[in-house]
């Protein structure tokens, strides 16, 4: 069995989900705290890819990626990859259509953060800086870990933007969801079995994880 | 000196409220406040830490403007001197006992903050979250964290509520320690009258919103 497009899905993963964790943080703060109508637009948009088919998504990404566009162009002659066909392309595509599955529960937890709790920080003199990684951030371990567990999963099982942006090459872009096709297509069904329970036995054991994470904070909050 | 005049309504479907204080005072006095449960104690402590803004008017201690709605001027509750225990006696859950009264004044030495905990009889639980402490223990806890930031103006929030007799009175032996060491100005929201009396240089009601001070405190 061939374990490179397994190795490059969790590859894949485990770099969309770093860098969402560095742009969805701060993002999501922005999004429960702020009193700004901006984000009410803002959120709207994050929530996109949620409700968009991912072929609608992968074709405007295929277009924006496109070194003929300027987004492309300017991206391409800066850091001189391509994002069209590239695993740099499937990185950004990642982060972009994985963006809610970061920001919700992250936002959700800062919003249902203990407001006393704040309060207390400013009567003692903390500054904004000190009280969101001194009080928000720590009590909201569990909603960051839930966030990172539905992009892993969610990333590791996206199609429909892999194939338009990335296409099927081996060693680059071709992770386990795109194999899996392949296979079904050219009806080695056993092959694509090996795969497809794999990623079956991950995606399960994933919500297990966000079960009992939710379990732990619903018995934390009784305590 | 203290000076404060302001204004605060709160209008919602099931009533409608108005927080109306005149106060004007010496500094470094303890002054208690009863009232019945609504009449606005808690909302005068919020306007004063700078929790709550109010609609109208002006504070001013010790020559300090913290705060003169007209003039747009508003300090934040991080830049008023003032420390504040609130009536549920909160804590951060995520810190034991001990790194809760270490982040209230970073500048203390674990020495200092075991000394702290004992004033109150807490040292045994320093490691304990605050989940695992009773009603009484949280608001001892909490109200070291009220103290070991010297401040110009201290607001106690209901601090005797939930404690026995003999933890009362260590309360207000710390207290009236800490009045005479640092000198700041004192609020005690009540409702245990006797313990006020014992403590306060004046005790006054709140009735409906409305509190008026002389300044011939």
């Amino acid at each position: 069995m061939d374990w490179t497009p397994l190795l490059l899905s969790f590859k894949l993963a485990f770099i969309t989900i770093i860098v969402l964790l560095g742009i969805g943080v701060p993002l999501a703060y922005f999004l429960a705290f702020s009193k700004s109508k901006s984000r009410y637009f803002l959120e709207a948009l994050v929530g996109l890819p949620i409700v968009l088919p991912p072929t609608v998504l992968g074709f405007y990404l295929l277009l924006a990626f496109s070194p003929h566009q300027m987004f492309g162009s300017w991206v391409s002659n800066t850091i001189g990859v391509s994002l069209v066909f590239s695993f740099v392309g499937l990185v950004v595509a990642s982060v972009i259509y994985s963006l809610p599955f970061m920001i919700q529960p992250v936002k959700n937890g800062f919003e249902s953060t203990n407001t006393s709790m704040v309060a207390l920080a400013k009567v003692l003199g903390k500054s904004n800086w000190t009280i969101f990684w001194k009080v928000i951030l720590p009590n909201n371990i569990n909603a960051l870990v839930t966030g990172a567990i539905l992009t892993f999963a969610h990333t590791l099982g996206e199609f429909g933007v892999v194939l338009m942006i990335g296409g099927s090459i081996p060693k680059e872009t071709k992770v386990a969801s795109i194999a899996i096709f392949e296979y079904v297509e050219t009806l080695q069904f056993e092959q694509a079995h090996r795969y497809a329970i794999i990623l079956l036995a991950i995606s399960f054991i994933i919500l297990l994880s966000v079960q009992f994470l939710s379990l732990t904070k619903k018995q934390q909050s009784y305590d | 000196m203290i000076e404060i005049e302001l204004k605060k309504t709160r209008k919602s479907s099931k009533h409608h409220f108005q927080l109306d204080v005149n106060l004007i005072t010496a500094p470094q006095k303890i002054i208690g406040l009863t009232g019945a449960s609504g009449s606005g104690k808690s909302t005068f402590f919020k306007i004063l830490s700078g929790l709550v803004r109010p609609d109208s008017g002006t504070i001013k201690v010790n020559n300090h403007l913290w705060c003169n709605i007209d003039h747009k001027k508003y300090k934040k509750p991080q830049q008023r001197s003032c420390s504040y225990l609130f009536q549920e006696a909160t804590m951060f859950t995520h810190l034991t006992l001990a790194q809760n009264i270490q982040f209230a004044n970073t500048k203390l030495t674990i020495s200092e903050v075991q000394h702290w905990l004992s004033k109150l009889d807490l040292f045994e639980l320093r490691n304990q979250y605050p989940n695992a402490l009773s009603g009484g223990q949280q608001k001892r806890a909490a109200l070291i964290m009220t103290l070991v930031n010297p401040t110009d103006v201290i607001l106690l929030d209901e601090p005797f509520s939930a404690l026995d007799e003999e933890a009362q009175q260590l309360v207000v032996k710390l207290i009236k320690t800490h009045h005479q060491q640092h000198q700041p100005t004192i609020f005690i929201a009540s409702h245990n009258i006797e313990i006020l009396k014992q403590l306060c240089h004046v005790t006054t009601t709140i009735t409906h919103g409305k509190l008026d001070i002389p300044l011939t405190l």
